[in-house]
């Protein structure tokens, strides 16, 4: 299947999940339970969709990371919490790993 | 005198009805202003993400006004460049973009005075800057006319920003040096997302847990390694949260 046909039913699915309740039910609102369970979703599969970008990098590597990657991800996170800039935050995440690199090579050398 | 007070009293009860559509599209424009110019870079960022994903870039970037959700679109991209199956990428976006039913919910109390149009119209552009948006200017208590105008102003300035930022990304990525570590924009970026959702410790916990169930798990087939971890963060999550 195509990336367009792909993103099409995800686009389908998310205005599905947007319209339940203002376009369907009004007057039916969600369980608190379901709610609970529901605010954990974003940092849950966000930290799962990074870890398995990182382990992909890192695969025929030793380890299960490759440890630039990971400074560089730690670097973005900190400064996306301390100024929520999303540029200075991809500053910092590439900045970090070029600069991790380095490091590395000079340690090898 | 009475004439004249009655004249002035009808301009005064005609001038919220002519007055309203400018005057909420004024208050939509001052509010998402500085929403637009931080969107912008986020969408050219996944803009970047498509063009070193390796899928069709025109369709990736289609993704911007047929999932209008940044973070969904970017898991979905970065899911198909690594050959996922269809089904994985359809849960990563739904499970991400659960929290729209949230919103849904929320706000169906305040919109069910609206014609059917709107209610079928005003899902499409519901993200989190509009819900935020929105939810502050419901607090003061404001018309159903009103929040319309309102809503609509909002969204329709988010939506053609958004889609011409992924735009500009997706050119732009190309032409960047071929040696810019392109492939390290998505999780980059998707950090700085995360870390402003780890406001208690209960999300702490999910984020660690999902991360690390995720690399446990990274072997098994069809990236079921990322749901494993999605789902294994969600529950421990609101597990602690109902300990607390």
């Amino acid at each position: 299947m195509s990336a367009l046909a792909v993103l099409a039913l995800a686009g389908v699915a998310s205005y599905g999940l947007r319209a339940s309740f203002i376009a369907g039910a009004g007057s039916v609102t969600m369980p608190a339970r379901v709610e609970a369970g529901l605010r954990y979703a974003r940092p849950a599969v966000i930290a799962a969709l990074v870890a398995t970008t990182l382990a992909r990098h890192a695969e025929g590597t030793p380890l299960p990371l490759r440890p630039e990657e990971v400074i560089g991800v730690v670097a973005a996170g900190l400064v996306a919490w301390r100024t929520r800039n999303l540029v200075w935050t991809m500053v910092a995440g590439l900045g970090a790993l070029l600069a991790s690199e380095a490091a590395w090579r000079l340690v090898g050398q | 005198m009475a004439v004249a007070e009655a004249g002035i009293a009808s301009q005064a009860l005609a001038a919220p009805s002519r007055a309203l559509p400018a005057e909420a599209l004024r208050v939509a424009a001052r509010d998402v202003t500085p929403v637009l110019i931080g969107v912008a870079p986020f969408g050219v960022a996944i803009g970047v993400a498509i063009a070193a994903s390796g899928i069709d870039p025109v369709g990736g970037w289609a993704g911007s006004w047929l999932v209008f959700a940044g973070s969904a679109h970017l898991a979905g991209v970065t899911l198909l460049g690594a050959g996922s199956a269809v089904a994985a990428v359809l849960t990563a976006v739904v499970v991400i973009n659960l929290r729209l039913a949230v919103y849904s919910a929320a706000l169906a109390p305040s919109l069910r005075e609206q014609p059917a149009w709107f209610r079928w119209v005003a899902p499409y552009f519901l993200v989190d800057q509009l819900y935020g948006l929105l939810s502050n200017r419901l607090a003061e208590g404001v018309s159903a006319a009103w929040v319309r105008w309102y809503y609509l102003g909002c969204g329709l300035a988010l939506w053609p920003v958004w889609v011409a930022a992924v735009a500009v990304g997706v050119m732009a990525g190309p032409v960047l040096p071929a040696e810019s570590p392109l492939g390290f924009a998505a999780p980059a970026l998707l950090a700085g997302l995360l870390a402003p959702t780890l406001v208690s410790r209960p999300a702490i916990v999910a984020a660690a847990c999902g991360a690390g169930m995720a690399i446990a798990a990274h072997g098994l087939p069809n990236h079921l390694g990322l749901l494993a971890g999605a789902f294994a963060g969600m529950a421990v999550g609101s597990w602690m949260e109902q300990r607390r």
